[in-house]
């Protein structure tokens, strides 16, 4: 027996939207509430969905990356660095790798404590994931990042690291332990992510460069893994093949002097910093109405550099490769991986043209309808040549593994201030509006 | 028609399961601290949080700027998150819900704040209007002026569409509660709809 009201009024409402009585049915089955209850289900009746009002996609893009800025922000004034890389390595202690973590704690302490088991934190470098070991290693990995002298050499060794975590999953596969090749694959984006924040808004080194190109010329570990995994592990794949092409895009970025003058507020950096890149690639997502039009643009840049460039080192075939896969990333709805693709081929045509090895009308050209393109997809274009020769210093190391003091060596002579601001606004298409790239820390 | 439109309306919102199933394994992976996996949830979500903002404070800049917030407030929150509560889209509403709370009370001279002309245009449907004898611009002002839990409750039932269980997971409260505020909320609709309602 229904009885107050409320009851009354939800019975009536939920009958009438399921179509099992009609209103007027209702209504009379609870003659002495009639009255309230007709006028009560027509006002709510008369309540309709929000008005269909969809949110600018630039403004999406906008707030995503800004979210994510925040995001990163947070975690970072949150979690001391000891504990954070910590955790990236050994996994959150409310993880399922809880179980194997007291006795794998213990050898770690031990030997941190005692400082007497060399062998066995010799024998650890070998261990892999789910072996008693491996939070032995990682801990070696913990206390090496943690002393690290420097940003540029803290960054090189979680390039070193990501590189372990490729072994570690090339060894997984062959041992058929794929159900720890997730975890592996997501201490190998955390490796990144972290490089990529550490190269923020910084140079990047030549030798974090050469790091960043031997990972990258592995990618291919993580394509032939995520045929085999299950479905979370593939994503997580995905998103570790998304983050080493952002890597490769940020180490891309010319070599910048360091200078001991701090940048003026609001003047523009002259190459990506990785929270552009992270803002760039969010509003390229908003740009899905465009993809007609550029594609056609994308396919109109395939044409001029199989007529202009004919050298062994940079044969026309590799700058319309970066654009076929521009375009095919397009059309797969990843105009995050189009953009890195456009990206790459600005550096590879600058590179020409630094070289001698372009005609310059022909590198304006090309650079014009690159830039158009770029900007159609909401990312900041890559500098021309120009616009980095003077600030672009001569490259002096190619060291493949961070050494102590290789990043002293490796620091540029630092310019003028005059030299470090003057030179760093990138070319514009004219009538273009820059983009504008979110790299604030709060969102609100 | 009015039952023939609110099953539309319900079907538009039911997600096949493996969209489902799909959206559970990236709330999971947010819970744990991912960022990419909320991100995800950003890119599903935020239209739906965009239009209940926007419909509370009746224009885009506002809109963008609560609805931002309304994320950044839910990834710091979302250890707090329970599954097989609510909907996770449920538990973003009622963040929304309260930042827009939140934004009233600052904007206290405002007490209504008028849509704009593009969402009017956009929402119009002068037929079921007519049938009803309502305008849905008098309802939603109406419903501007409920008390703040009865207004959360009328828009989870009747705007987003949401079942009693999930309304009272959401706002942690019984669905004996959802059903006695929906009563009291509906009650003052009337009485602030009377000179438009028929039949009140």
């Amino acid at each position: 027996m229904i009885g107050s009201s409320p009851e009354l009024l939800s019975h009536c409402l939920d009958d009438v939207r399921a179509g099992r009585v009609s209103a007027d049915d209702c209504f009379a089955a609870y003659p002495e509430a009639a009255a309230e209850l007709a006028g009560l289900v027509s006002v709510a009746n008369a309540i309709k969905s929000a008005p269909r009002i969809d949110p600018d996609p630039a403004f999406k893009a906008r707030a995503r990356a800004a979210l994510l800025n925040s995001i990163v922000a947070e975690r970072e004034r949150r979690t001391s660095p000891l504990r954070r890389f910590w955790t990236m390595l050994v996994g959150d202690s409310t993880t399922s790798q809880r179980a194997e973590m007291p006795v794998s704690l213990f050898l770690a302490m031990a030997i941190a404590v005692g400082g007497s088991s060399a062998g066995v934190a010799l024998a650890a470098q070998d261990a892999l994931p789910g072996e008693p070991l491996y939070p032995v290693k990682a801990f070696g990995e913990v206390v090496q990042v943690t002393l690290a002298p420097s940003d540029d050499y803290r960054t090189a060794l979680h390039l070193t690291y990501a590189s372990r975590r490729l072994d570690e999953m090339e060894l997984l596969q062959a041992r058929k332990q794929l159900a720890l090749v997730e975890q592996t694959t997501r201490r190998y984006t955390d490796h990144l992510d972290e490089a990529i924040r550490l190269s923020a808004d910084r140079p990047i080194s030549n030798n974090v460069s050469e790091l960043v190109r031997r990972i990258s010329k592995r990618e291919q570990v993580l394509a032939q893994l995520s045929k085999e995994v299950p479905a979370p592990a593939a994503a997580a794949i995905a998103a570790a093949i998304d983050r080493t092409d952002v890597m490769e895009v940020a180490a891309a970025k010319p070599s910048q002097p360091k200078s001991n003058a701090p940048t003026p507020a609001g003047a523009p950096h002259p190459s990506l910093s990785a929270g552009q890149l992270v803002s760039a690639s969010a509003t390229a997502a908003a740009a899905g109405s465009n993809i007609e039009r550029l594609s056609a643009a994308v396919a109109a840049l395939t044409i001029a550099p199989a007529a202009n460039t004919s050298t062994p080192e940079d044969p026309p075939e590799a700058l319309a490769a970066k654009v076929a896969a521009a375009s095919a990333a397009m059309a797969r709805g990843q105009p995050e991986t189009a953009a890195n693709n456009l990206h790459a081929f600005a550096n590879q045509l600058n590179a020409m043209q630094r070289s001698g090895r372009i005609v310059q009308a022909d590198y304006d050209a090309l650079y014009k309808s690159y830039a158009d393109v770029a900007l159609k997809l909401g990312s900041t274009a890559v500098p021309t040549v120009a616009a980095n020769k003077t600030s672009s210093p001569p490259a002096t190391q190619t060291t493949s593994t961070p050494q102590p003091g290789a990043t002293e060596s490796a620091k540029p002579t630092p310019t003028t201030p005059a030299t470090a601001t003057g030179t760093t606004e990138p070319t514009r298409t004219p009538g273009k509006r820059s983009t504008p790239t979110t790299t604030s820390t709060d969102a609100q | 028609m009015g039952v023939a439109l609110a099953l539309l309306n319900k079907m538009e919102q039911v997600r096949p399961f493996q969209a489902q199933d799909a959206e559970a394994a990236l709330v999971d992976r947010a819970v744990s601290g991912e960022p990419a996996a909320f991100a995800s949830l950003y890119d599903m979500h935020l239209t739906r949080v965009f239009r209940y903002v926007y419909y509370h404070v009746g224009n885009r800049t506002d809109a963008e700027d609560l609805s931002q917030q309304v994320f950044l407030q839910a990834w710091r929150a979302i250890r707090s998150f329970k599954r097989g509560g609510s909907p996770f889209i449920a538990w973003l509403l009622t963040i929304a819900h309260n930042t827009v709370v939140t934004f009233r009370r600052q904007h206290r001279e405002q007490t209504y704040i008028e849509l704009e002309p593009e969402a009017i245009a956009r929402w119009g449907d002068p037929e079921s209007e007519a049938l009803s004898g309502v305008d849905r611009v008098a309802v939603r002002r109406a419903i501007l002026q409920l008390k703040p839990d009865q207004q959360q409750v009328i828009m989870m039932r009747f705007v987003e569409q949401f079942e009693y269980p999930e309304v009272a997971a959401a706002l942690g409260k019984s669905e004996g509660n959802i059903r006695v505020l929906q009563y009291r909320a509906l009650t003052e609709l009337r009485r602030l709809l009377a000179p438009e309602v028929r039949g009140t």
